[in-house]
């Protein structure tokens, strides 16, 4: 069969989940991995890659025989038109609540990092203005996109982390004991909290081409998700100890920051910032593409690009009506977020598999 | 409020102009109601920005709020 030339590949659904989870994982894993692991932090994606894999042979399993089908549709053939539209509203509106929160991550992160005397608006206005017109152009020339700057933000990220080298230092990373497992196995929370938007992807699983991939390109994803994880934890825990790494709000800008080339080129975590603007744009425009998918599939309309644009102005009010500063944000995170990212990243779709199994509707 | 009512207005008849020429009614009404529900939760916000934040709100819910 001739794959549809206005879908995109299962390879590039799940370039987009690894690009979107990297800004969230590169703020909130050093920082709660330290804090809950302490020195054995760096060790915490070695936890969270099993549920993630089994999370991938869920999905696998979902779609084996639904190949053109979106979840979604699968929530609503599972659960029937009424229990299913009343999961799927509750995803829109987490959603809708998540495209604002890293909405106001973004703009956070400009104002902590590299420029504190600048009103939000502008941050906000600016990465809506890119998401609006990026979204409208459909999941091809987004995922397209993603593609390309995903490589690139890999080879950065890859290359800081080699640059950071000579700063790690091993007494902050040893010694690791058999105490250290249960302190571990509580790391999940952050980090599978994170990693769960692997299933989210299928909402628009109705334009990804070749579903019987999901496996093995699921697996693959899990490899990176675990090397660059570790990569991550080794550059922040490993340079600064995580009694340091769980008191500063942005470890990752704060570990490129030592990097020192021959001692002459210092102070490049601009470059940092600039990808991390580009995975910011990500993560919003995916937020924003599932709302479009989750109204599709609610609402059985045929087209949703249009929608853009109240879902852009949503984002840009309760990016402002969130929290009133940080600590909130932080805390809205920690005991809202990602909760409730557990449940509906794999919690829910567990469920779906198992009731659509007994039903025999999958 | 009034720039974003302003690109509310703006935004709202690009978007209807468009979904008309497609014959999009279905898509048309729902716009309509989702716009406007977003513009009510502008005057709600911008009429009073120092209310309660949402997360405060959730956050004490849960009795969370430290």
């Amino acid at each position: 069969m001739l794959a549809s030339t206005d879908k995109i590949s299962t390879r590039q659904a799940i370039i987009i989940f690894l690009t979107a989870q990297s800004s969230p994982v590169i703020r909130i894993v050093p920082r709660d991995a330290s804090k809950i692991a302490g020195r054995a932090g760096w060790l915490a994606p070695l936890f969270s890659v099993l549920p993630f894999v089994c999370l991938v042979y869920i999905m696998h399993l979902l779609f084996e025989k639904q190949k053109d089908a979106s979840l979604g549709e699968l929530y609503l053939k599972v659960f029937g038109k009424v229990i299913g539209r009343v999961i799927l509203a509750f995803y829109l509106v987490w959603f809708l609540i998540l495209s604002g929160l890293y909405l106001r991550y973004f703009a956070e992160r400009f104002l902590s990092a590299l420029l504190p005397n600048t009103a939000p608006v502008f941050f906000y206005f600016t990465m809506l203005a890119t998401v609006f017109y990026a979204v409208r152009g459909g999941i091809v020339n987004l995922a397209r996109t993603v593609e390309y700057l995903f490589y690139l933000f890999t080879v950065v990220f890859v290359a800081l982390f080699v640059l950071s080298i000579p700063n790690v230092q091993g007494i902050n990373l040893l010694p690791v004991t058999q105490y250290d497992i249960i302190p571990l196995i509580g790391t999940m929370k952050p980090i599978f909290g994170i990693w769960g938007y692997f299933s989210l992807v299928f909402f628009f699983g109705d334009e990804i081409n070749d579903k019987e991939h999901i496996r093995r390109f699921g697996l693959q994803g899990a490899l990176y998700l675990l090397i660059t994880c570790i990569m991550l934890l080794i550059q922040t825990i490993g340079v600064y100890g995580h009694t340091v790494i769980q008191r500063v709000p942005l470890p990752y800008i704060v570990a490129i920051k030592s990097i020192s080339l021959l001692q002459t080129i210092e102070r490049i975590e601009s470059i940092a910032l600039a990808f991390w603007v580009f995975i910011d744009f990500t993560v919003i425009s995916f937020f924003a593409y599932l709302v479009i998918s989750v109204l599709k599939s609610l609402l059985s309309l045929t087209e949703g690009k249009n929608f853009i644009s109240p879902i852009a102005l949503f984002a840009f009010i309760f990016a402002f009506y969130l929290a009133n500063d940080r600590l909130e944000l932080r805390q809205f995170t920690e005991y809202i977020g990602l909760p409730i990212n557990i449940f509906v990243c794999f919690i829910m779709p567990t469920v779906l598999l198992a009731v659509g199994k007994l039903r025999k509707k999958v | 409020m009034f720039y974003l009512i302003l690109l509310m207005a703006g935004l709202g008849a690009y978007d209807i102009i468009q979904m008309r020429a497609k014959k999009q009614k279905k898509q048309i009404v729902v716009y309509i109601v989702f716009m406007l529900l977003v513009g009510i939760f502008g005057i709600f916000y911008f009429s009073s920005p120092d209310r309660t934040s949402f997360a405060k709100l959730l956050l004490t819910i849960i009795g969370r709020k430290d």
